[in-house]
Formats: structure tokens, C-alpha cells, sequence
């Protein structure tokens, strides 16, 4: 017992690197994971995705001018990720393409762009710095970062929470009230940018979208209410990094896809042995409406 | 007869090059019961939209003779409503309670209006049960309830007896005579033809990027075309729903 006690603290009680990594993954957590339920409630996981990635040209542009500058990375990389979101969602509005589109076009070519700028002056070790992010090398800069970004997200939330409620749920209702669901929205795409910026500290763009979506995706799982399933994602996620943590410790695996590996595996346990929606449930599935995504970008 | 929102030459459509319904001249009467009537696609709830301010007439005026931004209450097309959503019957009726407490406001204080509501529906006993375990015709009353909880002076229902059972269909139908009766002005978006000769007093014909104003009585009478030229073909597309329907 004492054992697995020890296996389970010890290298977070020893080791410095660790502590702080614990510590900057766990903020990163409580901010990301309830705007993961939302992302996933309002049918845009896959848009969590595609932001992540529209981040980098901002990254790579203050990498260049800055060198490895937090602060610089992190301005970069806001400007870029609502750049695209905003350029998505005005050429769908004045256009009529559909949204899904318009985001895979400018994302992609953001992507590329990202990719170019690093590849033009960076190593490979950067660009998988940035990818994979450097959780076991946070200094207090991206520490700080990390607990601003998780305070003002938590505060803005709370705010935003009842129209972007009723916004996920019905839309055109919330629109007769006047434009409470379009400042929401903007409010809450900013949040996702924000949280995914402060994520890719540590754990790099692709895998910070992971600790944002797979948490909420588990969640729905195993409760039906939103208040238990913000909750729950908010624990699992922290879980993840814990593990994850010790996982990389004692196998000397790579820390974020160490996290969100063992998140893609709590998901496929859900998916198996959930008691509400599980592949292994007897009775009928309950029924889910797949209506088309709405508005959701601007 | 007073007007509660006058249209005037009104044009309305999503897109400035793309107009649904073209000049439209018309009134809501104040305490009345007005249909719209017309196929899908023709702009019903286009217009409503439009007296509602969520979207602004491509060209034409809209003259309001209440609040606007206070006294209109709407029902969505039941569609509209994310029904996978986690949340109880009780937390989505409640939402009709915004213009009282929107952001932040608790809502604590109004829980005996939300009960009332739901009462006044007949799903008071289905208050904790989560919105994806409840049929169209109880969520259809869901609706229905949130929109009596804003308390308005305009009430504007798109399809509210849209696919749904006769018992439910005669509740709402009870509650909005009781709204009427209240002082309220309803407007609803209605397919039952049959529903609208018996329970609506007004009627705007939707027909090939028009719209016309009649009484229900009219509607269903030979005499009705020579009263409204311009509508001849309106009738005509009305009996052959009705026949269709009967």
C-alpha cells in the first residue's frame, strides 16, 4: 500500500520539474475542460481542432521575431486563432458557404503558413516544441500564463454561462432576446483560442485540443446533467495529467500524448461499459437528434 | 379595428438580392388571432422573424404600437430546440424567464411562475425529467410554457401544433384563448387549415412572394376572391388544402 502510495506522490515530492508540470497541466484543466463540454454540446469538437492549428502562424511569427518568448508566442498566437475564426465566420455569413468549409480553408492555410514560417528559420526540435509543447520545462512565465488564462477563462464562463446555455439549446429563442447569443459566442470562440494558446505551452497545439474535448467526450458517458458532466470532465482531465505525468516519469514517455492517450483509452472504456449510452447496456439506445450545426461561428 | 404591429410595404427575405415575401401590407390586430397560412418556404417564419427584430425587412416599414424589445414573445419551431441537451424540463422552461433576469439575475424568486407555467400545460410532473427522454408533444407544451412565462403582450408561435397529438393540440389551443382573453395578441404560423376556420379570427395568405390579409371567414368562402382579386389564386390553393386535409 505504502508502495503505491509512494509510486503514485514520490515523484512529485522529489522533483521540482514535476511539480510544476502537475500543477501548470491541472490549471490548463480547469479552464479548458468545461469549454471542451461546450465545444462538444454545441457540435464544434472538431472546430476546437482545427483552432489549434490556426494558432501557429502567430506562434511561428513571434518565434521568429522573438526567439522563444512566451509572452510574444502567446499574443501571436491569439491574433491568429481569432484572425481565422473571424475570417471563417464572416466569408460563411457574406458567401454562403457552409461554415465547416470556409473554417477548413483558412485553418489549413493558416496551418500551412505556421508550418513554412517554422520550417524557414526553426529546427525540427522547435516545430515539435510547439506541436508537443514542454510540460516537464515550464518556467514561471508560462506558469503564470497558464494561471491567468485558467482564472480569466473560469470568470468570463461564468458570465457567458446562461446565454451560451441557451444558445446551445435553441438558438433562435436566445435570438429574440436581442444579441446576448452572438456576444456569448464571440466571448466563448475567444475563450477556446485563449485556452488553446496557454495550452500549447504545455502540451504543444495538437495535443492541447485533447484535453479540451476527449474530457468532455467521456464525460457524456456517464451523467446526463450538465452541472455533474462540466464537473466530471473537469476531474478526468486533471486525472489525465496526472497519470500521464507519471506515466512519462517511469516509462520516459513523451508527456502529452502520454495524457491524452490515456484519455483516448478512458473514452474507449466508455464507450464500452458506460451504463447510459455503453455498447455492452441492455435496451434500447437512448435517442439522439442530429440536427445540422447551426451558426455557431460568429 | 386596432393594429398592434402595422407592415407596410413591407419586403422581407435572409438576403438583400433574395426577397421571400414582396410589399406586404398588412396588420396585427390588437387582441386578436391571427393566422399565417401559406406552404413551406413561403416566408411565415421569415415574417415572424422579421416583427420580431431578429431579422430587419429587406425594404418597407414596420410600425410597432408596443415595445418591441419587451412585449413580444416567441415560440420556435420545435426543430429549433437541441434536444440532446443535458439539462431538465424545469431549467429549459425557466429560460423564458430572461427578459426578468438575463446574465446573472438568480432566478430563484420566480420558481412559483415557472411551476404555474408548467402547470397551466399539464407537465408540472414531468419537471425533472432531462429533455432528451420527452416526446414532441411534451416538449411542444415545453415550449409553449416558456413562451407564457415572458407574459407578453405579442405572442408570436411558429408551427406550435406542428406534429403533435389532439390532446396537446387543445391545451395550447385552451391556453392561448386564455391568453387572448388576457389582452395578449397572438400570431401563429398554421398548417391545420381546419384549425385556422375554427380557432383564428384573421388570417395572412402566403402565395407566390405575397401576402394577403383576410378574415378566416372569408378564407373559405367563393365570395372571398372577389373581396381580394389579387388572391384568387390564394383560395384556390386553400381549397385544395383543405380537400387535401379533409
Amino acid at each position: 500500500m505504502l508502495d503505491l502510495i509512494s509510486l503514485l506522490f514520490a515523484p512529485f515530492i522529489d522533483y521540482q520539474f514535476m511539480r510544476r508540470a502537475l500543477v501548470g497541466c491541472a490549471t490548463l484543466s480547469l479552464g479548458t475542460a468545461p469549454i471542451g463540454v461546450f465545444l462538444m454540446l454545441r457540435r464544434l469538437s472538431l472546430t476546437g481542432d482545427a483552432m489549434a492549428h490556426a494558432i501557429l502562424p502567430g506562434v511561428a511569427l513571434a518565434y521568429l521575431l522573438c526567439g522563444l518568448s512566451v509572452v510574444a508566442m502567446t499574443i501571436g498566437g491569439l491574433v491568429a486563432g481569432l484572425l481565422v475564426a473571424m475570417l471563417a465566420g464572416a466569408t460563411a455569413l457574406k458567401t454562403k458557404s457552409s461554415e465547416d468549409s470556409t473554417l477548413a480553408a483558412f485553418y489549413l492555410g493558416s496551418l500551412a503558413l505556421g508550418v513554412l514560417l517554422i520550417s524557414a528559420k526553426g529546427s525540427n526540435i522547435d516545430l515539435l516544441h510547439v506541436l508537443f509543447g514542454t510540460a516537464l520545462a515550464l518556467d514561471d512565465t508560462a506558469l503564470t500564463l497558464l494561471l491567468i488564462t485558467c482564472v480569466c477563462s473560469l470568470v468570463v464562463f461564468t458570465l457567458i454561462y446562461r446565454p451560451l446555455v441557451l444558445g446551445t439549446l435553441d438558438k433562435d429563442y436566445l435570438d429574440s432576446f436581442g444579441s446576448s447569443g452572438k456576444v456569448a459566442h464571440l466571448a466563448f470562440m475567444f475563450l477556446v483560442v485563449a485556452n488553446l494558446v496557454a495550452g500549447f505551452h504545455a502540451l504543444g497545439t495538437l495535443m492541447a485540443v485533447g484535453l479540451m474535448i476527449l474530457p468532455a467526450c467521456i464525460a457524456r458517458f456517464w451523467t446526463r446533467k450538465l452541472e455533474s458532466m462540466l464537473l466530471l470532465s473537469i476531474l478526468l482531465s486533471v486525472a489525465a495529467c496526472w497519470a500521464g505525468l507519471l506515466l512519462s516519469y517511469y516509462f520516459g514517455f513523451s508527456t502529452s500524448p502520454s495524457i491524452v492517450l490515456l484519455l483516448a483509452a478512458c473514452y474507449l472504456i466508455s464507450v464500452v461499459f458506460s451504463p447510459l449510452d455503453g455498447l455492452l447496456r441492455s435496451g434500447k439506445p437512448t435517442p439522439s437528434f442530429n440536427h445540422n450545426n447551426k451558426d455557431m461561428l460568429l | 379595428m386596432q393594429a398592434i404591429v402595422e407592415m407596410d410595404a413591407l419586403t422581407i427575405g435572409h438576403h438583400a438580392n433574395q426577397a421571400i415575401v414582396n410589399n406586404v401590407q398588412a396588420f396585427i390586430p390588437s387582441n386578436g388571432m391571427l393566422a399565417l397560412v401559406g406552404p413551406n418556404g413561403a416566408g411565415k417564419s421569415t415574417l415572424l422573424k422579421t416583427i420580431l427584430g431578429v431579422i430587419k425587412p429587406l425594404s418597407g416599414d414596420l410600425v410597432y404600437h408596443i415595445n418591441p424589445r419587451h412585449d413580444i414573445a416567441y415560440m420556435p419551431q420545435l426543430c429549433s430546440v437541441e434536444r440532446s441537451f443535458p439539462i431538465n424540463l424545469k431549467q429549459f422552461v425557466s429560460a423564458g424567464l430572461w427578459a426578468k433576469t438575463g446574465w446573472w439575475r438568480p432566478m430563484r424568486r420566480y420558481q412559483h411562475e415557472v411551476q404555474q407555467a408548467l402547470v397551466q400545460v399539464g407537465i408540472e410532473n414531468l419537471a425533472s425529467k432531462m429533455l432528451s427522454e420527452l416526446s414532441g408533444g411534451q416538449l411542444q407544451r415545453a415550449l409553449f410554457a416558456r413562451m407564457l412565462l415572458q407574459r407578453s403582450k405579442l405572442m408570436l408561435l411558429d408551427e406550435p401544433f406542428n406534429g403533435v397529438d389532439e390532446a396537446t393540440v387543445s391545451v395550447l389551443l385552451e391556453q392561448l384563448k386564455r391568453c387572448q382573453e388576457n389582452g395578449a395578441t397572438i400570431v401563429a404560423a398554421i398548417h391545420d387549415l381546419e384549425l385556422v376556420k375554427q380557432h383564428f379570427e384573421y388570417c395572412l395568405l402566403f402565395k407566390e412572394g405575397g401576402v394577403v390579409q383576410a378574415s378566416s371567414d372569408e378564407l373559405f368562402t367563393p365570395h372571398y376572391s372577389a373581396v381580394a382579386k389579387p388572391s384568387i389564386r390564394v383560395v384556390e390553393f386553400v381549397g385544395q388544402n383543405l380537400k387535401r386535409a379533409n
